[in-house]
């Protein structure tokens, strides 16, 4: 019987000691060898923003399928692969609430999303108090300012321009180079056509220009007949438009202003890059000014690039090859997503959510689709856009994007992080 | 402000009337006859746009013929729709096809997104961006084009009303339906009829703005909302009132933009149907319940 104890101890003995060891020290050696990290995306998958989400999204899933064909990338000793879910928040405020809550449900490890402003807004604190890191692609301020604190959504990051970083070098366009003063704006009625204007208010006004009148707002979604407002701009005594919104309604906005004679000049958001916006307006929108956000190095410029943008390249050439069709600005807010998150995992050695986060918000400078650059403490990306126009039906890059911090400055990181 | 700015503002005033007056009759016929709220009129608003993009890219094919063409394969999948889901579901209980109606309305807008993807579209329009100044005042070509059909639409619609047995049916059925039935007019064929006739137009619609407004697959819901708006608005049942409540509401909406401010002018649509209801609770010219 004594002996059979011992046995017995020695064996329980043995037993805890394996796991405690095994515990402590083997998962170094013996752990997962291969890490998936699913990655949620709450984009506008049906609606009127419908195109430009699943746009993002396909940019997403052929990132990841690249980087997961390619056996991954090592994240310390691991390899780790992307895994994607989706979720449609339809652009409004009430289908990213239940986008968020279903991102949730599925435990996503990161999210990317929305390109909404209104529905990125709704999920921001969702995503908060899940403690899951949210990379936005939406305009509005707010998003990296009050909405952000109020939500204590500190390891958000929005990964493109906000509403001042387009409207900014526009506006300092507008009055330096065109001596464009007096302007008309009209925008849709959602948190990123008011931030918009007001942003581009807020330089115009700076550089001794002004609105010749309180700006115009329109329904979104619906409004399809502009007619009214830029009849409106044709007799206000502007030299020139400032027009916000989606695509589909600034190519009926171009349109319209065409078909009524206007001889105003024309300012847009990057939008009127958009290749189904080129299509429909054609040689139409020739003269119209709009800022740049994506370079693949194709379109024709009127400055010397210092910088080459690799990431935008090589999205562009994938794309071509693989799907032959060009790449988008759309497709680079989810390629860009996987590649700040592989590059994140990839410096910090770790896959852990907060972990990751700081190091996107470390300062450091990550390559991707729209540029090489940075993050502030804000979240804000700490990236620049130039600006660009349409010639002989040819996007034409026309400054770079030192544009806005050439002198008479009007962006500093200062603007893109008011305190 | 200056006499060719405030005329400019009418002529965009009547022109959007047109969009809105070919689905609200549309809609208010099937209302008339079936007392259906067909919100899937939006969907063939825009099966009508795709039709036309789609013809105007096919060898043979052109814009001019491919108004017939929507006109027809809307005629068609209005008739199928009614026949396949709200008849049934009427035998069962009128609300159901209110609520059968969106989930059509929804389901049409997701498979036309499978189809065609959510890109926006535009016909190039076969009159290219001629247009008339008349003294400052700015009408294209093809805004011409929608006028004229339009009104040759509405004066076809008036006749086959007024002069065609069908048409002294639906117009019976629509007034009283009770009455219309006992003197032996078949309430569910002249259905088919409205659902082909309202199908048509919606479809002939989207074809004609096709040139004019990008759209994509969910366009027919912001269309289908205001032209409901309208019909109320009018009086259910009532073509008249479907027509004048497409100019008044789309003069209203335009002259709120115009002297107002642009973000009140869909405001208008709705309250002018709240009023409406407070006030006449039949519409403009509707008739009141016997």
């Amino acid at each position: 019987m004594r002996l059979k104890g011992l046995v017995q101890r020695t064996g329980w003995g043995l037993l805890v000691t394996f796991l405690v060891l095994g515990g402590i020290g083997l998962p170094a050696t013996s752990g997962p060898a291969v890490e998936t990290v699913t990655v949620g995306f709450a984009l506008p998958l049906t609606g009127a923003a419908a195109r430009e989400g699943q746009e993002s999204l396909e940019g997403a899933q052929v990132a990841v399928r690249l980087l997961n064909e390619a056996g991954g990338f090592r994240v310390g000793n691991r390899t780790v692969r992307f895994e994607i879910v989706s979720e449609d928040d339809r652009c409004t405020p009430a289908g990213g609430t239940e986008a968020a809550n279903r991102l949730v449900a599925r435990r996503v490890r990161f999210v990317g999303g929305s390109f909404c402003s209104s529905a990125a807004l709704a999920e921001q604190p969702i995503f908060a108090q899940a403690g899951i890191p949210q990379v936005f692609y939406a305009y509005a301020t707010d998003l990296t300012g009050v909405a952000r604190q109020r939500a204590g959504a500190n390891l958000s990051v929005r990964l493109g321009p906000q509403a001042a970083t387009e409207m900014a070098p526009l506006a300092k366009y507008a009055v330096t180079v065109n001596n464009h003063r007096l302007f008309f704006a009209m925008a849709q009625n959602t948190d990123f056509g008011r931030s918009m204007v007001a942003e581009f208010r807020k330089v115009l006004e700076r550089l001794g220009g002004r609105l010749v009148a309180e700006p115009e707002f329109y329904t979104f979604p619906g409004t399809t007949d502009f007619r009214t407002i830029l009849t409106k701009a044709r007799g206000s005594g502007a030299e020139a438009l400032l027009a916000i919104g989606l695509v589909g309604e600034m190519i009926g906005v171009s349109l319209q202003f065409r078909e009524l004679g206007l001889t105003l000049g024309f300012y847009g958001s990057d939008l009127l890059e958009d290749p189904a916006y080129q299509d429909a307006v054609g040689e139409r929108a020739n003269g119209f000014f709009y800022p740049w956000v994506y370079d693949d190095g194709v379109d024709p410029r009127r400055f010397t690039r210092t910088e080459p943008e690799r990431m935008a390249r090589e999205m562009s050439l994938t794309f071509l090859n693989t799907l032959k069709k060009r790449a988008t600005r759309n497709h680079g807010w989810g390629w860009g997503t996987i590649h700040l998150l592989k590059q994140a995992m990839e410096r910090e050695g770790s896959t852990d959510p907060e972990r990751v986060m700081r190091r996107v918000l470390s300062g450091e400078r990550f390559e991707l689709p729209l540029g090489n650059y940075g993050f502030l403490a804000c979240g804000q990306a700490d990236m620049r856009v130039g600006v660009a126009s349409y010639v002989g039906g040819r996007r034409t890059l026309m400054v770079d994007r030192d544009f806005a911090g050439r002198a008479p400055t009007v962006l500093t990181p200062a603007d893109l992080c008011p305190r | 402000m200056d006499v060719a700015t405030i005329l400019q503002f009418g002529l965009n005033g009547l022109f959007v009337a047109t969009g809105y007056a070919l689905v609200a009759l549309g809609l208010t016929l099937i209302f008339g006859v079936l007392h259906i709220a067909d919100f899937a009129q939006g969907a063939l608003y825009v099966v009508g746009a795709y039709v036309s993009f789609y013809a105007t890219q096919a060898p043979g094919l052109g814009y001019f013929a491919s108004l017939p063409v929507a006109m027809v394969i809307g005629a068609g999948l209005a008739s199928l729709n009614g026949a396949a889901v709200y008849l049934p579901l009427q035998r069962h209980s009128g609300a159901l096809t209110f609520i059968g109606a969106l989930g059509v309305l929804l389901i049409l807008q997701n498979v036309a997104l499978w189809l065609f993807g959510g890109e926006f579209r535009l016909v190039r329009s076969p009159f290219g961006d001629g247009k008339f100044n008349l003294g400052g005042v700015i009408l294209t070509h093809h805004q011409a084009f929608v006028l004229a059909v339009t009104a040759c639409l509405l004066v076809a619609l008036w006749m086959a009303l007024r002069y065609t047995k069908p048409g002294k049916g639906l117009r019976a059925a629509a007034q009283e339906a009770e009455a219309a039935r006992l003197v032996g007019i078949d309430s569910q064929r002249l259905g088919l009829l409205a659902f082909a006739v309202a199908g048509a137009l919606a479809a002939g619609a989207g074809a004609l703005m096709a040139p004019i407004r990008a759209f994509d697959p969910h366009m027919g819901a912001v269309v289908i909302l205001k032209s409901f708006a309208i019909v109320i608005f009018g009086g259910m049942g009532s073509v008249p009132g479907a027509l004048v409540g497409a100019v008044t509401v789309a003069l209203a909406e335009t002259f709120t933009a115009a002297y107002v401010a642009a973000e009140f002018a869909d405001l208008v649509a709705f309250g002018l149907m709240i009023a409406a209801l407070f006030v006449r609770p039949q519409g403009l010219l509707g008739r009141r319940p016997a």
